[in-house]
């Protein structure tokens, strides 16, 4: 016999969902909880073999609701019962700590499966969702060694460099045919960007970017 | 000035006689010989010994344009010598020149001093008074003559004092812009405010001697420049409200369409599911179609809510939300966007993380729209101080002189940015493709300091 509790704010849902395990001989619902932040607490008590949240709750972030049932009731397996058909939604809830991931679209089946494969310690994700999909993603929002130097613009790379060459606002103002007031606002731009904080930072930059030779 | 030459009596008698001093003859009828003629002279004070000694008086003074000539004749006794008349001759034109121009030069000063609509003040070093002119005399609301002899500060208290000591003693110009002034038993006058200069006249060893004060009211202008700066003011918060309410308005109906509604179109598909699992007679067919339509009444909602604002940005946050938006993107239009970020994996105030979003959206339609290309790139940096977005194609680009903008979203970009007190740049060229790089401040130790308290 398989324990369940059922986590959704929408009593319909709630009804569907109860009707639909309570149509199979091996599981049982034990508890149904509507309120996010007493779900943690419901797991602890009723000791589940599976809790099937929904990840839009009221009270409390999904995501934060399986950290902590992970944290607490290490035993209990969590399948997710979403809206979101977005992977970064699944990969954020997998992250956490859950097993299961199932669309709210999906046919009600796939539920009843999704729970039999996490009381089975294994991973389910409704169509069309995939493991491939996942590492996509996961590549995707890695971050990347950026150049700091492609986030200036065309003319706060001159500036740059006829500041690190040794001229003056007046000076670079003359050459850009701008005024020295633009000149100095393009130069706090690029300071604030590349976290300079005088003078020395731009020219070592500006040495260590061979825009200037150091003589 | 004087110098020292022997003339030759045919050059001079031609009236092309050199410049200088010289011991000259001449012949000059009906007159009398001064002294004994010729006598050469070498020097000044010989050629005036001999005038000197002939107690010769000047006759005359001519101008012939080039040469000014003092004749120093004699008493002009008659004898039977031919008359000769010793001249000393002073080159005086450039004087003269000088003499007129310095004449004109005062006249012009005269009537510009006195005409211009600049006021304009000569004190001596003590700040005294030494005269006014009538535009000052009229800001002043006093008779011109009222001034002179007073002390300027005592006249008009001011901060401007020690700028005033300060000029005296350095003896540079100061310029001062839009400096606030209240006349002194003028309450009623407001605050005015006036663009001002200083301007040492330095005596001859090069010590201040006098000072020009002159001075321009710039009252109404910067009365002007402020009502426009409130008005723009009022503007810029008005579409920033526009903007926020947009937002909220969006968020709203994302949020109940795609959870109320989401969730309500659920239940109804579950009750279906189950009805039709157990009817399995003749209702079943139709139940089944009831099922197929709110499967897709589902999937429209949910596209629906998604491009009014994407539950993930308020949900999972800014990188999420990009990454969805780019594939979406992609999925749409064909375009291969690329997309790097460095540190972006963090939550951001929840108004840069809109602003972020909509900017990459608005600048991926207008790839889609008017670059013509096939890729396109967007770059996010999150740095201590500022998170710094850059979306670019190689497409057809467009010349940011002349493009109206309108249309293309880049004002309402604009607006987004400088709202939060960043600043939107766009490297544009006709057939060189766009650059857009949008960077928002953001001070990440105070927003971290905020969350803790």
């Amino acid at each position: 016999m398989i324990s369940i509790l059922l986590a959704d704010d929408h009593p319909v849902i709630l009804r569907g969902v109860r009707d639909l395990f309570e149509a199979h001989e091996n599981m049982r619902v034990v508890g149904q909880e509507s309120d996010g932040s007493k779900i943690a607490a419901a797991v602890e008590r009723l000791k589940p073999a599976v809790l099937v949240l929904d990840l839009m709750m009221p009270g409390a972030s999904g995501v934060e609701i399986i950290r902590q049932v992970v944290r607490q009731s290490p035993d209990t397996r969590i399948v997710v019962l979403s809206m979101h058909s977005n992977v970064a939604y699944v990969r954020e809830a997998l992250h956490a700590g859950a097993i299961g991931y199932v669309l709210k679209c999906a046919d009600g089946e796939e539920l009843v499966r999704a729970v039999r494969e996490a009381v089975a310690g294994r991973r389910y994700l409704s169509p069309p969702l995939s493991e491939t999909d996942i590492e996509k993603y996961v590549q995707q929002v890695a971050g990347h060694g950026l150049d700091p130097h492609e986030m200036l613009t065309n003319r706060e790379r001159l500036v740059l460099r006829l500041t690190a060459e040794g001229n003056t606002s007046t000076q670079i103002s003359e050459q850009l045919h701008i005024s020295p007031r633009t000149v100095e606002s393009h130069r706090a731009n690029l300071f604030r960007k590349l976290g300079f904080h005088n003078h020395t930072d731009l020219i070592r930059y500006a040495i260590q970017r061979g825009l200037v030779s150091p003589q | 000035m004087r110098s020292i030459s022997r003339r030759t009596p045919g050059a001079y008698a031609e009236g092309l006689a050199p410049v200088g001093l010289a011991a000259s003859q001449h012949k000059i009828t009906g007159d009398r010989p001064v002294c004994e003629l010729p006598v050469v002279v070498e020097t000044a004070n010989e050629a005036h010994t001999v005038v000197a000694g002939c107690a010769g008086t000047i006759v005359s003074a001519r101008w012939n344009g080039n040469l000014s000539a003092d004749f120093i004749g004699s008493d002009m006794t008659p004898t039977n010598e031919p008359p000769y008349v010793l001249g000393i001759d002073t080159d005086v034109t450039e004087q003269r020149r000088n003499d007129d121009r310095a004449r004109m030069q005062s006249r012009l000063l005269e009537k510009f001093f006195e005409s211009t609509l600049t006021c304009a003040v000569l004190l001596d070093k003590g700040f005294n008074f030494i005269r006014v002119n009538d535009a000052y005399a009229k800001a002043c609301r006093r008779p011109a003559s009222e001034f002179p002899g007073r002390n300027h500060f005592d006249l008009y208290p001011s901060d401007a004092r020690p700028i005033f000591e300060e000029v005296v003693r350095t003896g540079r110009p100061y310029v001062a812009e839009a400096h606030p002034f209240v006349f002194p038993g003028h309450p009623e006058w407001g605050v005015t405010h006036w663009d001002w200069t200083l301007v040492p006249v330095l005596g001859d060893h090069g010590e201040v001697d006098l000072l020009l004060f002159c001075l321009n009211d710039v009252t109404e202008r910067r009365r002007a420049e402020q009502r426009l700066q409130e008005a723009m003011n009022q503007l810029r918060g008005l579409s920033q409200q526009l903007v926020d309410i947009q937002e909220q308005e969006r968020r709203r109906i994302a949020r109940e369409l795609h959870d109320q509604m989401g969730q309500e179109l659920t239940a109804l598909k579950l009750l279906l599911e189950n009805s039709v699992a157990t009817e399995k007679a003749v209702g079943s067919s139709r139940l089944s179609e009831a099922l197929a339509v709110t499967n897709g009444l589902m999937e429209s909602v949910r596209r629906i809510s998604f491009d009014l604002r994407p539950a993930m940005l308020d949900d999972l946050g800014l990188l999420a939300a990009l990454v969805w938006l780019i594939d979406r993107h992609r999925a749409h239009t064909g375009i291969d966007v690329s997309f790097r970020h460095n540190s972006l994996d963090q939550r951001l105030p929840p108004e840069i993380e809109t602003a972020a979003y909509r900017i990459t959206q608005e600048a991926l339609t207008n790839v889609a729209r008017h670059a013509n290309v096939r890729q396109a790139e967007v770059a996010v940096w999150v740095t201590p101080d500022a998170v710094v977005l850059r979306i670019m194609d190689q497409g057809r680009g467009f010349d940011p002189g002349t493009a109206t903008h309108s249309g293309s979203g880049l004002l309402g970009m604009q607006e987004r940015v400088m709202s939060l007190g960043g600043n939107l740049t766009v490297d544009a060229s006709v057939g060189g493709g766009t650059t857009i790089i949008a960077e928002i401040p953001c001070n990440f130790i105070d927003a971290v300091q905020r969350a803790r308290q």
